[in-house]
């Protein structure tokens, strides 16, 4: 590798290091799994930066190989590895007010939750969402709803009850 | 717009959510592509011998991957590698009578090893100490950093073939990816499908430590009187030889940090540095110690007993080292203390049965942590896996730091 490209990497990755931290520890609830998920997509942008660097939006691909390999290593690991399902969390989790919102997104399957911090999080249209995933609109839309229902099953708190009508999140 | 979506966005973009960026350090990007791109080159290489053997109609055999990089710049002589036989498996079929975990994964064992393979998921030995009869080993792995555990088996026949005094034939564990793994002390037992089977390997004699990184385990084998000779193997299978040359003396320990190995005898002048590429010697931080201890995360530091006191030295690369002055109410640390590097700037050290655990900073200075782990009592070992994750031996209880030492907390092993 150049000591430019090197150079260049290493700005990137230190200006963008909090945000794609905080991206991945989004999508699973793990401040240590966010690390791995994002110490991998870095290692895979590395390899591949001359390729990566000359498109442009090297955030979005690092955004794509953390969705995609997070998806990708939950599937494998429920094939592989006959263990119990790990809890969501760590030890040193903040406590707050929306702390029963947070523990009951850690139970969505991974997709489920990626749509959501797509759609919420990144403001992702579903065509954009859909595009990161590798999946149809109507896949969005349905994974994005039956999350959505999840978590209104699970809370318990009367404000975040059924609002009825058509969700807010289609466009 | 429906409460639970913007309690959702909310939350989301809550400031709570933000992780600290000393979570992941840049030069692990950086090493671990330089590991991925050596694992590439490898795939491509073993590619290409396929193709050229189909077509010559030749049979070879096994080779090590051998590291492109140039040997280490140094103008004292180098041992070059070359491939002596492997030593031959007990068994050529991976050992399937194996002890069946049952119950609580420890059973009142006492954690006497640990092994990591990400920040969240790794592989404590538990046993009793000193000999013991078969099936009073305990192995156990978490993946959620240390929240549960779930058993994995123990090769039977451990505890009764075991060649070292004080051990039961296995004393250790390290895992060099998520499948390939050892136990090791005594006797040799090797894993390449996350320890739940074992393979018990013929050495030479006991295997006192072993390391491994980037692709390669590298272990430090008794030979004749208190001569050891440093060993190497793919972490993919097990051919295991010698490293021409490379003999430490006495007490030693071995470093292993990406393609870093350093081999440190107490009784040498001199150490060696050096890895797949060749081996270079050069002046031992603490010649004529009677115990030499290593310990590393991104900088090596070295333990030099004397039999009464330790001294301290911290190096980046294992050929240039810096004293750590240290100035405690005695003046000396004592001989027994635990150090646990965390970088090249600090390390938590514990000063045995009298003392506490403590920050040492490079230059000396001892700092108190907000919350260790209880002392008074004897521990065994502490170890950083990154500059936020370690663990730590004390009493008989096994305990994690995910914030770089500060605080400390036990894990329930069962």
């Amino acid at each position: 590798m150049q000591a430019d490209e090197r150079e260049a990497f290493d700005a990137f990755a230190r200006g963008r290091m909090r945000e794609l931290l905080r991206f991945a520890h989004l999508l699973t609830g793990d401040p240590h799994r966010a690390a791995d998920l994002v110490q991998d997509a870095l290692e895979r942008t590395l390899i591949s930066w001359h390729r990566v660097e000359r498109k442009d939006d090297p955030e979005a691909y690092v955004r794509r190989a953390i969705v995609n390999r997070h998806v990708s290593v939950w599937r494998r690991t429920r094939r592989e590895r006959l263990v119990a399902e790990t809890p969501e969390g760590s030890y040193d989790e903040p406590r707050g007010r929306d702390d029963e919102l947070w523990a009951a997104l850690a139970t969505l399957p991974p997709r489920q939750r990626a749509v959501l911090v797509l759609r919420f999080y990144e403001d992702l249209t579903e065509a954009d969402t859909a595009a990161v995933l590798g999946c149809t609109v109507g896949t969005v839309k349905s994974q994005t709803w039956k999350a959505l229902a999840r978590l209104r099953a699970q809370v318990t708190r009367a404000d975040l009850a059924d609002p009825g009508g058509m969700p807010s999140w289609t466009r | 717009m429906d409460p639970l979506e913007r309690e959702l966005r909310d939350l989301l973009t809550s400031d709570r959510r933000d992780l600290p960026v000393s979570l992941l350090p840049l030069d692990r990007v950086h090493a671990g592509a330089s590991r991925r791109r050596r694992r590439r080159a490898a795939v491509a290489s073993a590619a290409t011998a396929v193709a050229v053997l189909a077509v010559a109609g030749i049979a070879a055999g096994a080779g090590f991957l051998r590291d492109d990089r140039a040997p280490v710049a140094d103008s004292t002589p180098t041992v070059s590698r070359s491939i002596l036989p492997a030593p031959v498996p007990t068994s050529t079929a991976p050992d399937t009578t194996v002890n069946a975990p049952s119950g609580l994964p420890w059973d009142g064992k006492l954690p006497l090893s640990v092994t990591a393979t990400s920040t969240r998921t790794f592989v404590v030995l538990g046993g009793v100490g000193g000999p013991c009869p078969s099936g009073c080993l305990r192995l156990a792995q978490s993946s959620d950093a240390g929240r549960t555990f779930t058993p994995l088996p123990v090769p039977k026949g451990i505890g009764q073939t075991g060649t070292l005094p004080t051990t039961d034939g296995v004393q250790a564990v390290r895992f060099g990816s998520a499948d390939d793994g050892w136990l090791f002390g005594g006797d040799l037992w090797s894993s390449h499908d996350g320890g739940y089977s074992w393979r018990h390997l013929s050495m030479p004699g006991p295997v006192v430590r072993l390391e491994a990184a980037a692709g390669s385990a590298w272990a430090l084998v008794g030979a004749s009187g208190d001569r050891l000779h440093l060993w190497t193997s793919s972490v993919k299978d097990d051919s295991w030889a010698r490293v021409p040359g490379v003999t430490v003396t006495g007490p030693a320990d071995l470093s292993v940090q990406g393609d870093r190995v350093v081999v440190l005898g107490a009784q040498d002048s001199r150490l060696w540095v050096g890895g797949p590429g060749g081996f270079a010697e050069h002046p031992s931080p603490c010649p004529g110690a009677t115990s030499v201890r290593l310990s590393t995360v991104g900088s090596i530091w070295a333990t030099c007993g004397t039999g009464m006191s330790a001294a301290l030295h911290v190096s980046a690369d294992g050929v240039l080292w810096s004293d750590v002055p240290v100035s405690t109410d005695t003046g000396s640390l004592p001989n027994s203390i635990l150090v646990g590097a965390r970088t090249h700037n600090d390390a938590i050290v514990y000063a045995g049965v009298a003392g506490s655990f403590q920050r040492l900073a490079a230059d000396g200075a001892l700092s108190d942590l907000a919350a260790p782990p209880p002392g008074g009592s004897s521990g065994k070992f502490i170890a950083f896996t990154t500059p936020q994750v370690g663990y730590a031996e004390v009493g008989g209880a096994l305990y994690r730091t995910d914030d770089g030492g500060d605080t400390w907390h036990k894990l329930a092993l069962g």
